[in-house]
Formats: C-alpha cells, sequence, structure tokens
C-alpha cells in the first residue's frame, strides 16, 4: 500500500526522475514561453488553465480511487495545511507576479534551462524575492505562522461530505471550466500557427 | 496580433502527463511536486554562508539551516534538479534550445528582463508567503483537495486578471 | 461533434467520479481491513508499546504535546486515572476524536491492560493518526510499579459487577474489545488525585527501558509541495 517511506539514494532517483517528468512535460506543454503564460491573462490562450485543471483532475481521480480500493493510504499523504490569510494574499500577490514576470517558480527554471534570458532574469528575481520574504516575515510572523490556520483541512472537510463526492462535484466544475476555456479561446485568441524546425527565429521578433 | 507558435503538445494531453507525474509522486513519495521551496534552501544556504547567527535566529530560515542542518537535505532540491533536466532534455529534442528573450512587441529585450527580474522578487516573495507556488499548492494541493490551495489558486488567478489590463503593453502588440 | 474525444474524456471523468461516489468513502472497517496485516505486524513487534517510564518522562516534559487516552470503563477511571487522562468512548475513537489534534502531538493509549488500548490503537492508526502508542502493561501495571504502599488485588467484585454489566450491554463490535478488570483495591476513588496519577519524576530513576516514541514526527513537512 502506497506511499512508501523512502530514503537514501531511493528518494534521490524517485524525486530526480518525478521532477525529470515534471519538467518534461511543463516544455512539452509550451509553459517555457512567457508569452503563453501571460496569454492566458489575456484570455487569448487558456494553455495555463488547461493544463492545470487537466493535471490536477488526473491526479485527483487516480490518488482517489487508488484510495478506495486500498492502494494508498491517504493519511500518509501530504495534504497542503490550509493557511487562509496567509495563502489568499500570498496567491494575489503571485498573481501580480505572474503577469509581471511572466512566469511562476516551476516554469522559470524550465525557460532557464532552455536558455530563455527572461527565464534567467525571473529566476534571479524569485531569489531575489525568497530572500527578501526570509528577512521581512519575522516581523509578520504571528500573521504568517497564525492567522487562518486550519491545518489538514479538506473540501470534503469543510463542506461535510464524503470525499468522492467532492471529486465529482470539481470533476463537473472543471469540465464546465474546459468548455468555458474553449469558448473564451474561439473568442479572443487567434489560432496558433503552425511552425516548423527550420524557422525558429520567426518566435522572439515580431513579424508585423 | 502576434500569435504564438503551437507547443509541442495539445493541452489536455500536457495536463494529463503532468496529472501522472503528479500521481506518480503522490502514490510513491507521498507528497507533490515543488519548485519555490528550493529557491528557499538555496537562499538558507546562502545566509547560512555568510551570516549563520542570522540563520540560527530567523525562525523562518532555522528549520532549514539552523545549525548544522544542511538546507540540501530535502527531496525537493533533486525534484528541482530533475526538472531543470527534463526541461533542457526536452527543450533540446524540441529544438527550442535557443539563447532569445520572450517578450511582448512593444518593449524591448532590456525592458523584458526588467519587468522579469521584478516580477520573479514578485513572485518569489508571494510564493513563500503562500507556502508553495502552482506547482506545490495548485497543483499538488488542489488535487488532494485542500481548502487552503484552492482558494490560493483562485486567488493567483483574480490577482493576475486584476492586473494584466494595467500591464498589457509588456504582452500584447 | 467536432472532438469526439474530449467529449469521451469529460465523460470518463464524470463517469468515473460518480461511480466512486456512488460506492462511498472508504470506511473505517475498510481501512482495517486493508491495512491488516501491517498493524499486526507492529503490535506484535512491540513498537508502539511505551514503558511506564517513557510515559512518565514524557508527561513531565513541557516540550512534548502529550495526550493521554484512557479507553476504560467510567467506574475504573473513576477509581484512578493518570493526571490529565481524558476517557474516551471506544465510539468516538471510529469517528469524531481527534480532529483537533496538532500535528506533533503524541498520543498514549491506557488501558487496565493492554488488549483495548490495541484495539483502540488499530482505530486511530486506521483513520490516520500517526504517533499513538499503547502503555504496555496498562494502568494495572502502571499502578504497581509507581505505587506506595502496595495497594490490595482488588477483590472480585468490580469483576463481577462488570460481567453482569457485559450481559447488558449490547454485544461488543471486535473493534473494541473488552478487558481484564482494574487490578488494585483503592479505599476511595481518587479519580487523578492519587500519588500514582503524576509520580514524581525521580520514580525514573531504577527503571530500564527502552525509547519508543518518535519525539519529532516527520510528517507535517513545512515545506511540503513547492514549500
Amino acid at each position: 500500500m502506497g506511499p512508501f517511506a523512502l530514503d537514501g539514494i531511493t528518494s534521490i532517483l524517485v524525486h530526480l526522475a518525478i521532477g525529470f517528468g515534471f519538467g518534461f512535460v511543463l516544455e512539452r506543454a509550451g509553459f517555457g514561453d512567457s508569452r503563453r503564460l501571460a496569454a492566458q491573462f489575456y484570455l487569448r490562450d487558456m494553455t495555463v488553465l488547461k493544463v492545470m485543471f487537466t493535471a490536477i483532475v488526473t491526479a485527483m481521480v487516480l490518488v482517489h480511487f487508488a484510495w478506495a480500493i486500498g492502494w494508498v493510504d491517504l493519511s500518509r499523504v501530504f495534504v497542503n495545511p490550509t493557511y487562509l490569510a496567509s495563502g489568499v494574499v500570498g496567491g494575489l500577490i503571485m498573481g501580480v507576479g505572474f503577469i509581471v514576470g511572466g512566469y511562476c517558480p516551476g516554469t522559470s527554471l524550465v525557460a532557464a534551462a532552455t536558455l530563455k534570458l527572461d527565464g534567467v532574469f525571473f529566476v534571479l528575481g524569485v531569489t531575489l524575492g525568497v530572500f527578501v520574504f526570509g528577512e521581512v516575515v519575522p516581523s509578520f510572523w504571528d500573521f504568517f505562522q497564525n492567522a487562518g490556520a486550519m491545518g489538514r483541512f479538506t473540501l470534503a472537510d469543510w463542506l461535510g461530505i464524503p470525499t468522492v463526492l467532492v471529486t465529482f462535484l470539481v470533476g463537473c466544475m472543471a469540465v464546465f471550466m474546459f468548455w468555458g476555456a474553449e469558448r473564451l479561446e474561439a473568442v479572443f485568441g487567434d489560432a496558433p500557427r503552425e511552425e516548423t524546425t527550420e524557422t525558429p527565429d520567426a518566435t522572439t521578433e515580431v513579424a508585423r | 496580433m502576434t500569435t504564438l507558435p503551437r507547443a509541442s503538445w495539445n493541452p489536455y494531453v500536457a495536463g494529463f502527463a503532468l496529472g501522472l507525474v503528479l500521481t506518480a509522486s503522490f502514490v510513491i513519495a507521498g507528497h507533490g511536486l515543488g519548485a519555490s521551496g528550493a529557491v528557499g534552501r538555496v537562499v538558507a544556504a546562502g545566509v547560512d554562508a555568510v551570516a549563520p547567527a542570522q540563520v540560527d535566529t530567523n525562525p523562518y530560515l532555522a528549520p532549514m539551516a539552523g545549525g548544522d542542518t544542511n538546507p540540501f537535505d530535502h527531496w525537493i532540491t533533486w525534484m528541482v534538479l530533475g526538472a531543470i533536466a527534463g526541461g533542457l532534455v526536452s527543450g533540446l529534442t524540441a529544438g527550442r534550445m535557443k539563447v532569445e528573450t520572450f517578450r511582448g512587441a512593444r518593449i524591448t529585450p532590456q525592458q523584458r528582463w526588467m519587468f522579469a527580474l521584478i516580477g520573479g522578487t514578485i513572485m518569489g516573495f508571494g510564493a513563500r508567503l503562500a507556502r508553495g507556488c502552482t506547482s506545490g499548492q495548485a497543483l499538488s494541493g488542489g488535487a488532494m483537495l485542500s481548502v487552503g490551495s484552492w482558494a490560493f489558486m483562485f486567488s493567483v488567478f483574480i490577482g493576475g486578471y486584476a492586473l494584466a489590463y494595467f500591464v498589457r503593453r509588456l504582452w500584447n502588440d | 461533434m467536432r472532438a469526439p474525444w474530449k467529449f469521451l474524456a469529460a465523460a470518463a471523468l464524470i463517469g468515473t467520479t460518480m461511480a466512486m461516489t456512488l460506492v462511498g468513502d472508504p470506511t473505517l472497517d475498510d481501512r482495517l481491513a486493508w491495512q491488516h496485516d501491517q498493524l499486526e505486524e507492529t503490535l506484535v513487534s512491540r513498537d508502539v508499546h511505551v514503558h511506564p517510564g517513557e510515559l512518565l518522562e514524557l508527561m513531565h516534559d513541557d516540550l512534548v504535546r502529550l495526550r493521554i487516552v484512557d479507553v476504560r470503563d467510567e467506574s475504573d477511571f473513576n477509581l484512578f486515572h493518570l493526571a490529565d487522562a481524558e476517557r474516551v468512548d471506544c465510539d468516538a475513537l471510529q469517528s469524531t476524536w481527534g480532529h483537533d489534534l496538532v500535528d506533533d502531538a503524541i498520543v498514549v493509549i491506557t488501558g487496565n491492560d493492554e488488549a483495548r488500548a490495541e484495539s483502540a490503537w488499530r482505530m486511530l492508526r486506521a483513520r490516520g493518526v500517526r504517533n499513538v502508542y499503547v502503555l504496555a502493561g496498562g494502568l494495572n501495571r502502571w499502578v504497581e510499579l509507581f505505587s506506595e504502599p502496595e495497594p490490595q488485588p482488588h477483590e472480585p467484585t468490580a469483576s463481577v459487577a462488570s460481567a453482569a454489566a457485559a450481559l447488558l450491554l449490547p454485544v461488543q463490535t471486535e473493534s473494541c474489545l473488552s478487558e481484564e478488570p482494574f487490578a488494585w483495591g483503592l479505599s476511595a476513588a481518587l479519580g487523578d488525585r492519587h500519588p500514582a496519577s503524576l509520580p514524581d519524576a525521580h520514580r525514573l530513576e531504577p527503571l530500564d527501558y527502552q525509547d519508543k516514541v518518535k519525539r519529532t514526527v516527520k510528517a507535517p513537512k513545512l515545506s511540503g509541495g513547492c514549500g
């Protein structure tokens, strides 16, 4: 029954492999390109939403299905503890950082790995931002640690309904959001042009 | 309006693949993905090298690098190294390894670098405040149905959409 | 339909989650069954049976968040129980108890002996409480070890009473086993005012035991996910 207590070289190899899959898929999804990430916020390209929600829903269904048949001990799987105040404020700040900088930490690593200079600068920025946070957070430590702190608290706990019912509701919501995303792309977006590998230059200069 | 080049994979396919990676992480290792945490550890190591006493008294840095704790002795170090390798291999095999600067048509590369730096700084601060970023909180916490993660996810989208109009010159033609 | 595979994927998603909803969340009995072998292995190896000395150490340690859960009958509890122990019904352990547990809390279950405490331990483990232990030898042994003067072994009146009561009670589910009666006679029901409810730390000196309790809980990764 998963998950497993990993340590030593096994842990290193497992996490390298998972990380590799993570970075590889992000790049294949086109997330090494800040313009695509930013386009989400102008409704022109809903790839971010589609990829994120498909990933969430896929993992949600598979993990909880495995739990329902006794293959995974869910109590041993990490569930991000809920800190409502710092989570919401941090999320809003991150949204700002996302649209100004064009990446999030994971995608910026992928961009930097493929030699995108804006990705490199973004990573440097993240490092700086994290440093500033570390220096400054003691001054609002109580807020950070305690405001809206609810521990391990799932949607099922909050709504008082079975976890599997939550997966159904989230699944329905996701399908609705995918449908909505397609509609928005049809209205605001442009059909992506075909790119051949012989002309990579066209991607960075504006062809007007 | 400049259109984006087509991505290698259909977004739903990519999302499904990402979901499989995420699932593997949960059922094998018992936790989800992560990225900004590794940056946190790099920062902790850096501060530790220069001012170790400060690390020991800082409640945020101390658990990572206080005393003789090795900040890199954590799974996220390996995951991030793997992610960099994965991104690199994908970019290499798809012909996307190229020194370039992605930007909107109306700004120069140098301006883009400045905004990337600024945006990254804001993002770094926000990510640590939220205890995670899109991979750790939104994807991982979202799949595990954490209330805080879903609230976080909606906040990120709200923050981005709210500011989008004001920075449209960075991205739009 | 323009993209039949999208429709099929959406249908698969809705269909799978609907089927899962109809089956429902796994029950505690399901989880006990799935984890049966692991749980029994742990119990047999006695990895989670805490010596009274170690429990006493924990009780004296201010830094530890200790929760002593007493699963005995109310009459036994009123007669004698440990300082700061909380009496909890087996039913509550199956469902509601423990929602306010902090991540680094150490839970020690005490019974008169071990049988019922082990049942309770299985339930809490199946429910996902990680840092939970059983008092080795139960309170019968605790009182023997820490009280002075030696109390008299108790006459069967209590066991007659509890046997009679057992006839009246509904058949106990296998989740909550019955157990040995409390072995010691006390002149009055002192609850937690008995000296052995919180023996002095110096009582630890002659004792020799293995530490079983994990003091720093690894599980709540402060930096899980992107952290």
